[in-house]
């Protein structure tokens, strides 16, 4: 990040780098659902879906988490409730468009080939997912992390970014 | 690196929640107006620099009614929400919107009947409005001052300076039409108005499309921004120009005119590269119908610049320049913003009146926006080839699709409107929250 428009945390900079990955993988998926017809799953599809599966659980598990227990309180705390409930609305919606598409990815990988009602199906709530997410995750970079240099002092920072899914899972 | 500022309240970031909808309603009536006179007369596109007449009258439609109404909605609440400052009240936001509002159309009376009597009032009621404005707008930039926002702050600054020096003029010009005292000064009428009309477009418009777009623009292509000061040297160039170019205008000075303009150009340009640069590292791929309208602006605007030259030495007609200015760079710039920016308040807006708050996607219709744009762009071409072939059959044309364009955008801004009531009686009106629980850390 070159960049000091968002400001600097350990934390923040852990965020904004989950974001990116999730921004790649949002691209990915709206390429691969620019055709009207189902397509046939090879390798390279299968892999890409399984990899998608993975990083929606990763995000509305993961950060998401990781975001409430951790930073939401805090926020809270200084006043910024607006933006908390705000933010913690998104998620559930995205909780809910995420579940749903990992659904449909689990159908598919298990029962190929895709018929075209579901791949409408999952067209749609893959757009729907795109839009919410990079709105969601735009206004986090403006906001949330915008905001974390002032909740988090140099320990809590530390202490913060160590609680982090990154730093506890090995 | 934000620091000092208070997190708490950022509802109060947000302006009023009827300001927003009747700012736009008088937007998308003034465009749609402004058209339908073109409609009716399409030859006074040709002749707007000839004095009142239907073709000011259309010209003050767009600039005050469209343009001066986006300044007084965008500065109030863009500007708190990204440097975290509570918004105007509304009881100060009201008496300025309806200044310009209410002025403009006093003042487009005036044009469209020759009553110079009208013409006055009009121009002061609008200056009036505007010199209130002034007021909150330094208000917001002094409480601002820490935000750490560096190039937005100085653009406002630089703008606000034009603004004063736009309203100064435009009263005296209007005066004049009443009382001549111009007549009696080494001032000439027609230097003045190059001057208002510089100031207007080059320096208010212009440095709040610089300041704004270095915001704006990264956040709508969710791309990495440039450093809050990346851009300070250019926006200071680019002022230099301008006022150059309006000083010039003034003491009627050629060569220093040139100087102005070549710097403003040169400014405009790299400016231009910087932001193809933002949208190059931009992570969402499809930037859908809104950023149509935004790359053809920065085109109009190099073209439209390069048009003045033209019109200054006589190869081309103002009223072209004019045109690829004003409903080119600055309308369509300011339509590809709208059909993002009125979905993005009334999702804010979302959480302050409703139980739980509503996404931004549900406010957004890309058939909308896509039949908006390609309306638009295609009045603006039509008016443009229309301007340059003298032809009052496509200026008509224009007047057409621009019609269509701003009934469009009244009918985007109504869907918008209608969805958040109908969120709000789904979800319920929103409820005072439980005190916040202590950090688990």
């Amino acid at each position: 990040m070159s960049s000091d428009f968002f400001g600097q945390t350990r934390t923040g900079s852990l965020l904004h780098g989950e974001h990116q990955s999730t921004l790649a993988a949002l691209v990915e998926l709206e390429t691969f659902t620019s055709r009207r017809t189902p397509p046939e799953l090879d390798e390279t599809g299968r892999a890409f879906l399984l990899r998608l599966y993975h990083l929606i659980e990763a995000d509305v598990t993961d950060h998401f988490t990781f975001e409430e227990t951790n930073l939401f309180p805090r926020l809270s705390a200084v006043g910024a409730s607006f933006m908390v409930e705000m933010l913690e609305a998104e998620h559930e919606d995205i909780r809910a468009l995420a579940q749903d598409l990992r659904a449909m990815i689990g159908t598919f990988l298990d029962d190929a080939p895709v018929s075209a009602d579901h791949w409408a199906q999952f067209r749609t709530t893959a757009r729907d997912l795109i839009d919410m997410e990079t709105f969601h995750i735009q206004k986090e970079e403006m906001g949330l992390l915008a905001a974390l240099p002032q909740v988090l002092n140099e320990a809590d920072d530390a202490a913060v970014a160590a609680a982090h899914p990154k730093h506890t899972a090995g | 690196m934000l620091t000092g500022v208070p997190l708490a309240g950022a509802e109060r970031r947000l302006v009023s929640a009827p300001v927003p909808p009747l700012a736009v309603t008088v937007i998308g009536l003034a465009l749609t107006a402004g058209w339908l006179l073109l409609a009716v007369t399409p030859e006074a596109a040709l002749t707007v620099t000839g004095g009142p007449g239907p073709g000011l009258a259309a010209l003050h439609l767009l600039t005050l009614g469209v343009l001066g109404m986006a300044v007084v909605l965008v500065v109030p609440q863009i500007l708190p929400v990204v440097t975290m400052v509570p918004a105007p009240a509304l009881p100060v936001l009201m008496p300025v919107h309806l200044g310009v509002a209410g002025g403009a159309v006093t003042l487009v009376t005036g044009f469209l009947s020759g009553d110079s009597l009208w013409m006055a009032a009009g121009a002061t009621t609008v200056a009036g409005g505007l010199g209130l404005f002034c007021l909150l707008w330094a208000r917001l930039l002094w409480q601002a001052r820490h935000s750490g926002m560096g190039d937005l702050l100085l653009a406002n600054s630089l703008a606000l300076l034009c603004l004063l020096l736009i309203a100064a003029l435009g009263v005296s010009l209007s005066l004049d039409y009443r009382t001549g005292f111009l007549s009696d000064s080494p001032l000439e009428h027609g230097a003045l108005v190059w001057a208002h009309a510089i100031l207007a477009v080059h320096g208010l418009m212009g440095l709040l499309v610089m300041g704004y777009s270095t915001v704006l623009i990264p956040m709508l292509a969710v791309a990495e921004p440039q450093g809050r000061r990346a851009n300070r040297p250019l926006i200071l160039l680019y002022a230099a120009g301008v006022l150059t170019a309006a000083f010039s205008a003034v003491i009627s000075a050629d060569v220093i005119g040139w100087l102005g303009w070549a710097t403003a150009l040169l400014a405009v340009g790299l400016f231009l590269r910087g932001m193809l640069t933002v949208l190059k590292r931009r992570l969402r791929r499809s930037l859908g119908p809104s950023f149509w309208l935004i790359r053809l602006s920065w085109g109009l605007w190099a073209a439209g610049l390069l048009a003045g030259a033209g019109a200054r030495i006589g190869w081309l007609s103002p009223e072209l320049a004019g045109a690829l200015l004003l409903p080119g760079w600055l309308l369509t710039l300011l339509l590809g913003i709208l059909q993002r920016i009125i979905p993005f308040l009334a999702s804010m807006h979302s959480v302050r009146c409703c139980a739980r708050p509503a996404p931004l996607p549900r406010f957004e219709n890309r058939r909308q926006t896509a039949a908006l744009s390609l309306a638009h762009a295609g009045a603006v071409l039509l008016l443009t080839a229309g301007i340059a072939l003298s032809s009052p059959l496509l200026i008509r044309g224009a007047a057409g699709m621009g019609l269509l364009s701003g009934l469009l955008l009244l009918f985007f801004a109504a869907g918008v409107f209608t969805r958040l009531l109908s969120h709000r009686r789904a979800v319920g009106p929103r409820r005072p929250r439980p005190a916040p629980s202590s950090p688990a850390l």
